[in-house]
């Protein structure tokens, strides 16, 4: 029989990304090896094709020859979130922009993120694996029940956005409708799909405004094992009270039934291009296209495991964009997680603390309330 | 290039089947050759959108249908599942096709143990003819996969949970495809041959899916250089076809070989994409 030897179906980093088998369960060689050809790979693109990103570099003394192997990744010039508020970094034709993508623009700073069809098409696949290796949720394992607006509705605003194309990988309903979410509907949506493995997602704050129908309404839902309600967006209200997870936990048990090992988190931000989530033991698992390197907030060295300091992020999906970040989050990096997958963990503690730096969590909440009242 | 979906329900000798036909609003009257996506074990007609959007956008009529008591959007109950049954479902689709589409031009694409159930339909019923029959990560050898799987078919094929003892009756499962030859070698065979020249398979290497082991189902066939169409071992690709723009193109890619020699593949883009899903959904939800 004729069969053409192993045919590679799209570009290598695809492949081995999104179509191999199991990367979190790769060691660290493997990991290593990937990080070193794919990472040094976008690091080459993005110098090569963005004019903004090359004058970044040079500024700060680095060219394409400084950076050959994986001890010089932590030398990748990366860019702080917040120059995405002031210019537009691209590494592409404005003709082959799809998307812009932007933040909550709480306060009138607003980033703006121009994806083109390689950088969605790879958003899309790093969600698709997320729910797959993290919660085994193949296309049609579960249904949706998103507390955000539909991609119309939901723009250019990206935690709405990005909730919204779940559409493409699972069976997703959608609950917000100019603005308001319907908490009827959803109240009847997940009573009368209780034999469905439902996966309730939706920003703290809209979990608690729902939470707050039922408690005026006399109501509880019966969540069973294996469902899963999946925070998103960030964990500050409107007033910047952080919601403790601890005590989000006991309103969901108390008023879903949900189970503690389906309460989960996932993270993302408009500049990174991936979805980070959450195992049930609620350690967020970096896929391998993702290196985080935490910094000293003085000196930006990396500090490594186990210490407080600067995320950063070098994240090898975008085609678009140099998404090689400094961001405004202070965590801890970790190795492993008691769930049995490999690689690295990232625990997001805080915000740097900046008036400006506030989440999309907070215009979705903000927004709401305005709408309420 | 605006798409038409209609949601059809078929009926017949007391089976039901919903389907969903889709094509370009503009060839709604022209006749252009079909192809049917029966969903693979455990999976929906989701599964098979991004698929069907660029087998649409590249001059295909699409027909897609679930398992048993579908309503084209949600899993099926797995205690019903029976290759006979199936077979019965893929020949009432392909009448309805025949019936409604007014084209011989009726091609598959069938994935995992459909992949066993459209060779042994196409191959028996000589359906062949202007046919390319395309197998998606095929599970041919029943009998291996019964072998391997330890009697949990469903366990080791399909997304489906086994905590449920009463989900699958594995003896009647056997029984079912023993009365209806779905597990001998020399049934295989001789389906194989008779579909051989329009065979087009995708394929990894896996566990019940041995590159060597269905070399050796093609042995009786020496001229190989007459093969019309080709046969592709993937590296790197999992089912997860509804993500994968890649392969879905090179699927696209190769009917348009068979059928529109010399055109360009259109790839639909992400935002169309999107708002085609959206537009699906709304026109296809079936409410019983």
């Amino acid at each position: 029989m004729k069969l053409s030897d192993n045919t590679l179906v799209g570009p290598e980093f695809d492949c081995v990304s999104f179509q191999g088998d199991s990367i979190l369960a790769w060691n660290d060689e493997q990991v290593s090896a990937y990080q070193e050809k794919f990472i040094i790979e976008a690091f080459r693109h993005h110098y090569s094709n963005s004019e903004e990103y090359r004058k970044f570099c040079e500024n700060s003394n680095i060219g394409l020859d400084d950076i050959k192997i994986k001890a010089d990744l932590v030398k990748i010039p990366q860019i702080p979130s917040a120059i995405f508020k002031s210019i537009d970094v691209l590494s592409i034709d404005r003709k082959d922009i799809v998307k812009r993508c932007t933040s909550s623009g709480t306060h009138g700073l607003i980033s703006n993120i121009y994806r083109d069809e390689i950088t969605l098409d790879r958003l899309l696949n790093s969600i698709s694996f997320g729910l797959k290796e993290l919660y085994d949720i193949d296309i049609n394992g579960c249904t949706v029940v998103n507390l955000g607006p539909d991609t119309d509705e939901a723009a250019d605003i990206w935690f709405a956005y990005i909730t919204s194309i779940l559409n493409l990988v699972l069976d997703a309903h959608n609950f917000m409708v100019k603005g308001e979410l319907q908490c009827e509907a959803v109240y009847n949506f997940i009573n009368n799909n209780s034999d469905k493995k439902l996966l309730i997602l939706g920003a703290p704050p809209l979990l608690l405004h729902f939470i707050n129908y039922l408690k005026d309404n006399g109501l509880k839902l019966n969540l069973k094992k294996g469902d899963i309600v999946k925070t998103a967006g960030g964990w500050k209200k409107h007033t910047g009270i952080m919601i403790e997870r601890d005590e989000f936990s006991l309103l969901m048990k108390e008023y879903f039934n949900a189970d503690e090992e389906g309460i989960l988190d996932a993270f993302n931000q408009v500049e990174l291009n991936t979805v980070v989530f959450e195992c049930n033991k609620k350690s967020k698992h970096l896929p391998p296209w993702v290196k985080v390197i935490v910094r000293d907030p003085y000196t930006l060295e990396d500090i490594g495991y186990e210490k407080l300091g600067i995320l950063s992020y070098l994240d090898a999906s975008s085609n678009s964009y140099p998404c090689f970040l400094l961001s405004d989050d202070l965590g801890i990096l970790k190795k492993d997680c008691s769930c049995g997958r490999s690689g690295d963990v990232v625990q997001l503690v805080r915000r740097v603390k900046k008036v400006e730096a506030k989440g999309c969590a907070i215009k979705i909440d903000s927004n709401l309330l305005r709408r309420v009242k | 290039m605006e798409i038409s979906f209609k949601l059809q329900i078929i009926r017949n000798e007391g089976i039901e089947i919903t389907a969903i036909s889709g094509k370009l609003e503009s060839s709604e009257n022209e006749i252009l050759p079909v192809i049917i996506i029966p969903s693979g074990f455990g999976s929906t007609v989701k599964d098979n959108f991004l698929l069907s959007l660029f087998l649409i956008n590249n001059g295909f009529e699409v027909i897609r249908y679930d398992g048993i008591n579908s309503n084209c959007f949600n899993t099926w109950p797995n205690r019903e599942y029976r290759l006979s049954k199936i077979l019965r479902r893929l020949d009432l689709v392909y009448k309805h096709v025949e019936d409604t589409c007014k084209t011989d031009k009726i091609s598959i694409i069938a994935s995992d143990i459909l992949a066993r159930v459209a060779v042994k339909y196409f191959g028996k019923s000589k359906k062949n003819r202007n046919s390319v029959v395309s197998l998606l990560f095929p599970i041919l050898e029943i009998d291996k996969l019964v072998e391997i799987s330890n009697n949990s078919i469903f366990k080791y094929v399909g997304r489906v949970d086994t905590s449920d003892s009463d989900i699958f009756n594995h003896t009647e499962f056997i029984q079912d495809c023993q009365k209806n030859n779905f597990l001998t070698k020399t049934a295989l065979n001789e389906e194989l041959k008779d579909i051989y020249d329009n065979l087009v398979i995708f394929a990894q290497e896996e566990e019940y899916f041995e590159i060597n082991h269905l070399s050796k189902l093609f042995d009786y066939k020496e001229d190989y250089k007459n093969l019309k169409l080709m046969r592709f071992v993937l590296r790197n690709t999992t089912r997860s076809f509804q993500v994968n723009k890649y392969l879905c193109a090179e699927i696209t890619k190769l009917f348009m070989s068979y059928y529109y020699k010399d055109k360009e593949i259109r790839v639909p883009q992400f935002e169309y994409i999107l708002y085609t899903n959206k537009k699906e959904k709304n026109s296809c939800r079936r409410q019983d």
